[in-house]
């Protein structure tokens, strides 16, 4: 899919905190602790500061070192896997294709 | 790269949740809080430790912008689960503003209340703000016994009314039992009871610790040593949660103490930041200091406690034959000796006790009748 302008949130339910550069994440309607790697734990900062993905991408992109393509196949799968555990919302207002939709 | 992401199988994201909370640990990141919002309470529960201390003191609890600033300490400390406790949180009038400004700061809340001030607009507001969990007390299965050690008449079926609310609004929530020698024959009534009314959790407790204000009155209430080795020898395998120390796999010098002081911490109604709630040492008083100076910077005391990561590290552990059986707790040491370091009297009856049911379990053995001296059974005031 492509959500290259798509802006989202935290879930305003999920607690979490940063540990040094990896992070905790709490679903408290299930109690599900989610722990994050470092690419990860900045990508979920990122994502809170509403951004559009391709902002996202491209911080990523410049603070570790992998491919552009890998970043961007790794950020829509965390998205959709974090939209399908409701950790994330979608921000009205970044344009979202509905093309090769993949979750 | 990011590898799983977020959705991975439960025993790997325990696993590596595991990883990151050592990782805490070596840099002295307190993931646990628990704060102490008031010592009032509209019980007046025989077993409870926090008597209501501000008026005998002449001490006064945090203003609602004093906790919120604490609370935005906490949470740049690193806490991430927070647990409001009492008294009873809900006689605060301010205590919606103070939960709510938590949730905002992304901690994982836990409440602990008496839950007989939760009505259905509570209930509603409480499914606004979506805790983690909520903990209630149940101490009898009969609503005489209940309302007879907590000193309230009505206490029973309104707490049992609380639990009714949270299940229909799907709100987490944990019923628990301190055994007591008033209750401790109404156990299993009472874990029916409790799974009956849909907890997510019930959890029985056995310690019962001295009030804040130094009265060992809650004492007398402790199940003796017979009625102890009877729960630990039926709940192997049974009961939700084993609560005797069971052998350590690695020496038992190695075995880790409680990490109060370090992984944890609490911050009581008058700002006082402790160790741990039981454990009087404190770092210094919230309104004095930030609480990332007083972490960070902390008196003598708190750098002796933090030394101390393993039994091992202790003398009074290192020379002992229950060390295997005993999980100390610092805070009943410090109130009974004087000295946090030392062993105490319940800390050695309990080892003794996980070494009598671990024979149990191995050889049958019965425990010693030097062990279970006959009580009678001191009446409840009404």
């Amino acid at each position: 899919m492509d959500c290259s302008n798509s802006r989202y949130a935290h879930h305003p339910d999920v607690a979490w905190r940063l540990v040094q550069d990896e992070a905790l994440l709490v679903d408290p309607r299930t109690g599900s602790i989610f722990p994050l790697n470092p690419v990860a734990a900045r990508l979920w900062v990122l994502l809170g500061d509403t951004l559009p993905v391709s902002e996202i991408v491209r911080s990523l992109f410049q603070e570790f070192d992998s491919s552009r393509e890998t970043i961007e196949a790794d950020v829509s799968a965390f998205i959709a896997n974090a939209l399908a555990a409701r950790l994330l919302v979608e921000q009205p207002g970044g344009s979202r294709s509905s093309g090769g939709e993949s979750s | 790269m990011i590898g799983a992401g977020v959705i991975s199988k439960a025993a790997v994201a325990e696993q590596r949740a595991n990883e990151i909370a050592q990782k805490a640990e070596v840099h002295t990141i307190p993931l646990h809080a628990m704060v102490e919002l008031t010592h009032r309470c509209n019980l007046d529960c025989v077993h409870c430790y926090c008597q209501h201390l501000d008026t005998t003191r002449g001490r006064r609890e945090l203003r609602t912008r004093e906790w919120t600033r604490v609370l935005d300490e906490l949470a740049e400390l690193g806490v991430l689960h927070l647990t409001l406790t009492g008294g009873e949180i809900l006689v605060r009038p301010d205590f919606w503003e103070i939960a709510r400004h938590a949730k905002a700061r992304r901690f994982s809340l836990t409440l602990f209340t008496n839950g007989t001030l939760i009505t259905e607009a509570v209930a509603d507001s409480l499914a606004d703000l979506r805790p983690t969990s909520i903990e209630m007390s149940l101490l009898g299965a009969t609503e005489q016994t209940h309302d007879r050690l907590a000193r309230a008449n009505g206490a029973w079926r309104r707490t049992l009314r609380a639990a009714d609310l949270l299940r229909e609004r799907s709100l987490a929530f944990v019923l628990k039992t301190t055994l007591m020698r008033e209750n401790f024959r109404e156990l299993a009534e009472l874990e029916r009871t409790a799974t009956g009314r849909g907890c997510r959790a019930y959890r029985i407790g056995t310690e019962i610790s001295p009030r804040n204000d130094g009265s060992l009155e809650p004492e007398q209430h402790r199940i003796g040593p017979c009625e102890l080795f009877d729960y630990y020898v039926s709940a192997v395998g049974g009961a939700p949660a084993l609560p005797v120390e069971q052998p350590t796999r690695g020496p038992s010098r190695d075995k880790s103490l409680c990490g109060a002081g370090s992984t944890g911490c609490a911050v009581d109604p008058y700002g006082d930041l402790l160790p741990c709630l039981q454990l009087f040492l404190p770092f210094g008083s919230a309104r004095e200091r930030s609480l990332r100076q007083m972490w960070e910077d902390p008196p003598d005391q708190i750098r002796r406690l933090r030394s101390a990561t393993a039994y091992g590290d202790l003398p009074a552990c290192l020379a002992c034959d229950l060390i295997d059986y005993c999980r100390r707790c610092h805070g009943l040491a410090l109130l009974e000796t004087g000295a946090w370091e030392s062993c105490d009297s319940r800390a050695r009856e309990m080892a003794e006790m996980g070494r009598q049911v671990a024979r149990h379990l191995r050889d049958g053995a019965a425990l010693p009748a030097a062990a279970a001296p006959e009580r009678p059974l001191a009446p409840v005031g009404d």
